[in-house]
């Protein structure tokens, strides 16, 4: 059990390149905290980097008050669960489960109770005397958790865990892996790549971008609340419609205008001061695909966009659809700004919108989409930084 | 429907038929002639052994006139520390240069395959002022240190190779589990073993063939080896060739023997599963 601490922690290559760049963290005790991002974005290094298996080029990690940064990862009293799992192939289960306890001098009967226990809390107690070749990757993986839990170390580091596992087994491991670290109550730091695992798992977020930390926060607040447009789109799938527009404002009322679409800003978001909008300035509005709705006689007064139907795809359970909506896309180029998409406005960009399986839309329709919300997500185009638009968070 | 012959897999066949041939043919001549008669070696050395000129003269001589079981157990000893050596530090050299980014990695990397580029025979006079220096002349310890450092240089480069192929993540996982240094290269040697034996059978070879350096560091009765031991039979007058072509076919067994074990290993090696 601990809390762990990182402060300033970058990771500098010779090179000159900062994988990682003043990554501040808290993770409390027992709790499981998800870094998230795309690949490339560093997220394996700050683990790596608690670990000890990497260099702390600058900054420092503390696990329990402790400062760790000269520690070597056996100092460290972690466990770590590898993507590839990483068993030592020549072992047998019960050794590969079993070897952190040898080099630990546990006494042969605790160890040799420890192990059964693990086995027994995994269900693998069939197959101690197997090796890895002959296991499936299910049950790997959690020879692979075994070998962590029967450490009782202070934390677990989990570096994409999953990935290597078919979707159904995925979602499985998944559910077990929650269930685990509850019931264990040990502090889990978790690496993934996939937003719906970050999601589903994580008591907290934490996202990555290029070595920075976004945002990091509850699952659902990173959803309704995103810091900037690199977060909104991240999080959410189908990801968030973005457009070019920008804020009009009169004595009384303010609008976000987007390409030929207006939208009237609610009340709290019209008295804000310069952090929030001020009239003529250039956003970038943002729509999640489930809020647009079609429209029926109930929602006939809610605001709309009219979209173009090009492709629907039905999951059963709902349906995509692809649209060309008359307004000008946006994109996530530089890490700071937002540029406008390469697309012609008059070609228009594309829309997501996620709708009811009941739904009769075609192909080549041109369609009224109701929008379900009150307010808009609406982010600077400098700085890509949401406008908080008089909120009280 | 026409079938169509196909030649490729003969012709590829054919060549190498005709290379298995090449690189056995000394060798089963050497057979075959030492259990022929003197005469039928000079009549006819192609000829097979027939009950006509059967004769184990050669074997006779070779294992009642001279020690060559003292000489076989000095190859035997000679070559296995010499392997033994080589496989141990090139795998812990290969370890250190795959693993560790230090300064100078690269450089020093290089510098141990010049080594493969340069006969270490060019330094064979110094070689021998310096085991007369250290007073190793005569010993099978000269031999020892000699054939190690000869092998080191393929060693290490062969095993920095199969080292880097080990996944990292494994290393990682022992470093995190609270494996030391020395532990994580235990656990890694298992899976590097087609490597080592790879560099044992380059190693092991040319050690036991080897003539020049016992000729000229341990030529004494008690330290000759297998190879020295039967060119005692290739006078300056007269040469017994059925003894000679006898010591050679009995130098051979030994070394098929170690190199089937070897070679095992490395099959194994190659189809243990090691990670997903």
């Amino acid at each position: 059990m601990a809390e762990m601490r990182l402060s300033g922690v970058s990771k500098v290559y010779p090179n000159g390149f900062r994988a990682v760049n003043d990554v501040n963290l808290d993770i409390a005790d027992g709790e499981l905290l998800v870094l998230v991002g795309p690949s490339g974005c560093g997220k394996s290094t700050v683990l790596r980097m608690i670990a000890g298996l990497e260099d702390i080029s600058e900054g420092v990690v503390e696990i329990d008050g402790r400062i760790v940064n000269s520690e070597t990862p056996r100092e460290r009293d972690i466990a770590m669960v590898f993507q590839n799992y990483a068993l030592y192939p020549h072992m047998t289960v019960q050794k590969n489960i079993g070897y952190a306890l040898r080099l630990g001098k546990v006494p042969k009967a605790e160890a040799v109770r420890r192990i059964e226990d693990t086995a027994a809390m995994l269900e693998l107690s069939d197959l101690l005397e197997r090796k890895p070749g002959v296991l499936s990757g299910g049950q790997r993986q959690r020879v692979a958790m075994g070998r962590a839990i029967v450490r009782e170390p202070a934390a677990f580091l989990m570096d994409e865990p999953l990935s290597n596992l078919d979707a159904r087994l995925r979602v499985q491991m998944r559910a077990e892996i929650i269930r685990l670290q509850r019931n264990l109550g040990t502090t889990t730091v978790y690496v993934t790549h996939d937003q719906v695992e970050a999601m589903t798992m994580g008591s907290r977020v934490a996202v990555l971008r290029d070595g920075v930390l976004q945002q990091v926060d509850r699952p659902q607040v990173l959803y309704d609340h995103p810091g900037n447009v690199f977060v909104a789109v991240f999080i959410g799938s189908p990801s968030m419609n973005l457009y070019q527009g920008r804020i009009e404002r009169t004595a009384t009322a303010a609008r976000a205008v987007f390409g030929a679409h207006s939208f009237p800003l609610p009340d709290e978001q019209t008295k804000g001061d310069e952090s929030s909008g001020i009239d003529g300035q250039e956003v970038v509005v943002g729509i999640r695909p489930e809020w647009l709705v079609e429209r029926t006689r109930d929602n006939a007064d809610w605001p709309s966009v009219r979209v173009r139907v090009d492709l629907v795809e039905a999951l059963g359970s709902e349906l995509v659809v692809h649209t060309t909506i008359e307004a000008a896309g946006a994109e996530i180029d530089t890490p700071e700004l937002v540029e406008a998409s390469v697309v012609e406005p008059s070609e228009g960009a594309l829309c997501l919108a996620r709708l009811s399986p009941t739904s009769q839309v075609a192909v080549g329709d041109t369609i009224d989409l109701a929008i379900n919300r009150p307010s808009l997500h609406l982010f600077d185009t400098a700085t890509g930084l949401a406008l908080r638009l008089g909120e009280d968070r | 429907m026409k079938r169509r012959i196909r030649w490729g897999p003969w012709g590829v066949h054919a060549v190498l038929l005709l290379y298995t041939f090449l690189a056995l043919g000394p060798t089963l001549l050497i057979i075959a002639n030492s259990v022929k008669s003197r005469k039928a070696v000079f009549d006819d050395a192609f000829s097979l052994p027939s009950p006509g000129n059967f004769d184990l003269g050669g074997y006779e001589t070779v294992l009642t006139s001279s020690r060559f079981d003292i000489y076989f157990r000095n190859s035997f000893v000679v070559t296995l520390a010499s392997v033994f050596l080589v496989v141990l530090f090139s795998a812990m050299a290969g370890f250190a240069l795959a693993e560790y980014n230090f300064k100078g990695n690269t450089l020093l990397a290089l510098y141990l395959a010049i080594g493969i580029m340069i006969p270490i025979r060019l330094g064979t006079v110094s070689i021998l002022k310096l085991m007369v220096s250290l007073h190793l002349v005569n010993t099978l310890w000269a031999l020892i240190l000699v054939y190690t450092a000869m092998g080191l240089p393929l060693g290490v480069f062969l095993m920095s190779q199969f080292m880097r192929q080990v996944p990292s993540e494994l290393k990682a996982a022992a470093r995190v589990d609270g494996a030391s240094e020395y532990r994580v290269f235990g656990l890694v040697m298992p899976l590097v073993r087609p490597g080592m034996a790879a560099v044992a059978v380059f190693t092991m070879l040319p050690v036991w063939n080897d003539l020049w350096f016992p000729l000229i560091l341990a030529p004494s009765e008690g330290t000759r080896t297998v190879t020295l031991g039967a060119s005692a039979f290739l006078g300056q007058f007269e040469r017994d060739w059925n003894a000679l072509l006898a010591a050679l076919t009995l130098a051979m067994v030994p070394i098929i023997l170690l190199y089937i074990v070897f070679s095992r290993q490395f099959l194994r090696g190659l189809t243990e599963g090691a990670i997903k």
